[in-house]
């Protein structure tokens, strides 16, 4: 199922949360959703689940205008948690399953599917405020897709389990996306967008700021710097680098050995830095640094360093 | 099954499994049983009476000289009395013997003060039996085929001074018990409102429920859910307080009319013995609780200010739920929603005085505090040429919970979503009556 938003614009009194946004969710992806607090990121996602309405701009789902049948196919994760602490964690789970449209019956059955695959199967009869932080996500992550959802809203998704049950998610989520679920990830966890986002979108401002493919967007704000290991003086080192080359960083690692850090500029090419460089050290190895999604994050709010 | 219905069986089902909810099913029938026990117990303090029998053409003789019972001193005098001689008497009541009364079977009564059930049972009870004995001496008729053919005596009795204002008060007491427990129901259904929005706030759920409900079909089914847990109790009370009563009844109000009982209650009563019992079971309030009131018709309204009534605040508690961000907030809140509540109350208190006052017909016409005074004014304008107002109240409280549950819905959607403050009065304001 794919989302598109075409000009989507919000106006709160006073404040202005969008403007003019335009993206696409498609099936079988996961988008990532950035931005800093108060980008805008909250309101989108509530116009996308029809709890507000977009002052312009329009939703269209598999090019057809939004209906209120769409509602059901959503599963929507809000960053702040919510399940009625008193109620037990079987009757939660079936209770919001048969709100999407789930019958009695299938929305037991999910249900238990569901609390197995996720090891809750003996919790199912306590009630939300005996669990533990970890155990109450994970009941809100089934309540998320139990009644199968096409589309997938996943707002901070990772916050409040441990390294073992964001690996779990994390594969959950990967399995959703190869059954072809359209998955949007809102998160400031940039190390999740990077591994399993397909496309990033990044709001600041309520203004959309970034748009692409994660690799294409590492390779948009790559530094055009590199690590360089070598034996040699260090000396002759820095001398030969005069000109059209920075040297961020260098390290030594044993004797006459070291590790350096160096950005090019002035047009150069790693084969000028080679060039340079060889005569007066041994190289052992070269690496180019790519940029990490946290980086690119807070360059892309504030773009002067990034030239 | 509808969303709505869904969220009503939840929030019914989570209300009546509350222990809370369970002692005050149970509870309530208790304390009410016990506080119609204690008014039927208190009600028994009456003070003996003094009895005047007027017996112009001296039918029933010197009997009377030497009659004392537990409720009344009689005295006889063989001449006629003007009002204003009784008036001025230190009789409380005054018995008058027609010179047919052993074939009319007929006493006037009159009194300055209501004579209490039992002394006015000890009267009908001497009355008779001076009759009885003049028709045996008369007909030489054996006592067992007398009172075979003997038929009721009939009393008509009369307050000198005017109307029967101890009546009047015994059926606004009644619809003020009534009055009392819609405000109860009401303020304590709707709290329940509040608490269930503020707590669905707090926790966030309802930024899941109205991804998948709208606000008001969320608040909708919230509403009905608690109000059907309402009725429950209601309903629970109901059957509870009657069993309990009913099955007391024989220690705190015996039923005089049983066939079982030889007692006289009213002139309507026949004895089938010749001793009648030194003691007449026989109790205002008992008479009230047990017998005078018509609970058909005292429930249906009753449901009707209940249930519209609760429609008509539960609207405005939800609003205050989604509006503020916490409990505390809340009660800030909650203080100027429920002052028209207990104005409602204290306006139902003067009504219970002065059913056809002013203010007695201006509060049971405003919404706001309607539901409880009207049940106060309901004996006396059911059947009235009053009864009109009755329906005018019914009508206007109908019209304006439809129009406040509108409003109500108005602000639940825009604050429900608002998180981390909460709205001032004059942004609810803007909320209900522009919608932004």
């Amino acid at each position: 199922m794919t989302i598109e938003l075409r000009d989507i614009s919000k106006h709160y009194s006073g404040h202005q949360a969008l403007s003019n946004v335009s993206m696409q969710f498609s099936a079988g992806k996961i988008t990532g959703l950035l931005g800093p607090n108060g980008a805008g990121k909250t309101s989108l996602i509530r116009i996308i689940n029809n709890i507000i309405e977009a002052d312009k701009g329009e939703i269209l789902v598999n090019g057809n205008a939004l209906d209120k049948s769409f509602v059901a196919k959503i599963g929507y994760l809000p960053e702040e948690r919510g399940l009625y602490k008193k109620m037990k964690v079987a009757e939660q789970i079936v209770y919001l399953a048969r709100l999407k449209g789930l019958s009695k019956q299938e929305a037991k059955s999910a249900c238990d599917s569901w609390l197995h695959k996720l090891s809750l199967d003996e919790w199912r009869n306590a009630r939300i405020e005996q669990l533990s932080k970890g155990m109450a996500q994970k009941v809100q992550f089934i309540s998320t897709v139990v009644h199968n959802p096409d589309i997938l809203i996943l707002d901070e998704p990772f916050s409040g389990f441990d390294p073992v049950n964001v690996r779990l998610i994390k594969d959950l989520i990967l399995e959703l996306k190869a059954e072809g679920k359209t998955i949007i990830l809102s998160t400031h966890n940039m190390n999740s967008v990077e591994e399993i986002c397909d496309h990033v979108y990044m709001l600041n401002q309520g203004k959309k700021i970034l748009d692409g493919a994660v690799g294409g967007i590492k390779e948009d704000y790559r530094p055009s710097a590199y690590e360089i290991q070598f034996r040699g003086n260090i000396i002759g080192f820095t001398n030969a680098l005069w000109a059209g080359y920075e040297l961020i960083e260098r390290k030594q690692i044993g004797n006459e050995n070291f590790v350096a850090v160096i950005k090019l500029v002035d047009g150069n090419t790693i084969n000028n830095l080679l060039s340079t460089i060889i005569p007066h050290v041994q190289v052992e190895r070269v690496e180019e640094i790519l940029p990490k999604m946290d980086e690119i994050f807070i360059t892309a709010l504030n773009p002067e360093p990034h030239e | 099954m509808s969303n709505v219905g869904l969220i009503i069986q939840r929030e019914f089902s989570s209300r009546i499994k509350k222990r809370s909810f369970i002692i005050m099913c149970l509870l309530g029938p208790l304390l009410i049983s016990l506080f119609s026990v204690l008014a039927i117990k208190v009600s028994n303090t009456y003070e003996k009476q003094k009895v005047l029998i007027v017996d112009p053409h001296e039918i029933t003789g010197l009997y009377w000289n030497d009659t004392h019972t537990k409720w009344c001193d009689f005295e006889v005098q063989f001449k006629n009395i003007s009002d204003a001689e009784f008036n001025n008497s230190d009789f409380d009541v005054l018995v008058y013997i027609n010179r047919k009364i052993v074939e009319n079977n007929t006493v006037q009564i009159f009194y300055k003060d209501k004579p209490n059930p039992y002394s006015r049972a000890d009267i009908i009870r001497q009355v008779e039996t001076r009759l009885e004995g003049l028709k045996l001496e008369v007909t030489n008729i054996d006592p067992d085929s007398y009172y075979k053919l003997k038929q009721a005596l009939i009393v008509k009795d009369k307050n000198i001074n005017g109307e029967d204002v101890r009546a009047d008060q015994n059926k606004s007491n009644i619809g003020f018990v009534f009055g009392a427990l819609i405000f109860f129901f009401i303020f304590n259904f709707g709290v329940h409102v509040m608490r269930g929005v503020i707590e669905e706030k707090s926790n966030r759920i309802v930024e899941i429920m109205v991804s998948t409900v709208k606000p008001i079909q969320l608040m909708t089914g919230k509403i009905i859910g608690i109000g059907m847990a309402a009725l429950l109790q209601f309903a629970i009370w109901t059957a509870l307080t009657a069993v309990i009563l009913t099955g007391i009844r024989e220690q705190v109000y015996p039923d005089v009319y049983a066939p079982d009982k030889q007692v006289a209650q009213t002139a309507q009563t026949s004895h089938s013995d010749l001793q009648g019992p030194t003691h007449i079971e026989v109790n205002e309030m008992g008479q009230l609780i047990y017998e005078a009131v018509n609970y058909t018709g005292m429930i249906s309204f009753f449901l009707f200010f209940m249930i519209v009534g609760y429609f008509f605040y539960a609207g405005i508690y939800a609003s205050i739920g989604a509006a503020v961000d916490n409990e505390t907030d809340g009660q800030q809140y909650l203080f100027p929603v429920t002052l028209p509540l207990i104005l409602g109350f204290v306006a139902a208190y003067v009504t219970a005085t002065n059913p056809d006052g002013a203010i007695a017909e201006t509060f049971s016409i405003i919404p706001f505090t309607s539901p409880i005074v009207m049940m106060v004014r309901l004996p006396f304008v059911y059947g009235s040429a009053n009864e009109w107002q009755l329906y005018l109240s019914m009508g206007v409280l109908m019209l304006s919970a439809l129009l406040m549950f509108y409003l109500s819905a108005r602000v639940y959607k825009k604050g429900i979503l608002m998180y981390g403050k909460k709205a001032g009065l004059s942004q609810i304001w803007r909320w209900a009556v522009k919608g932004n």
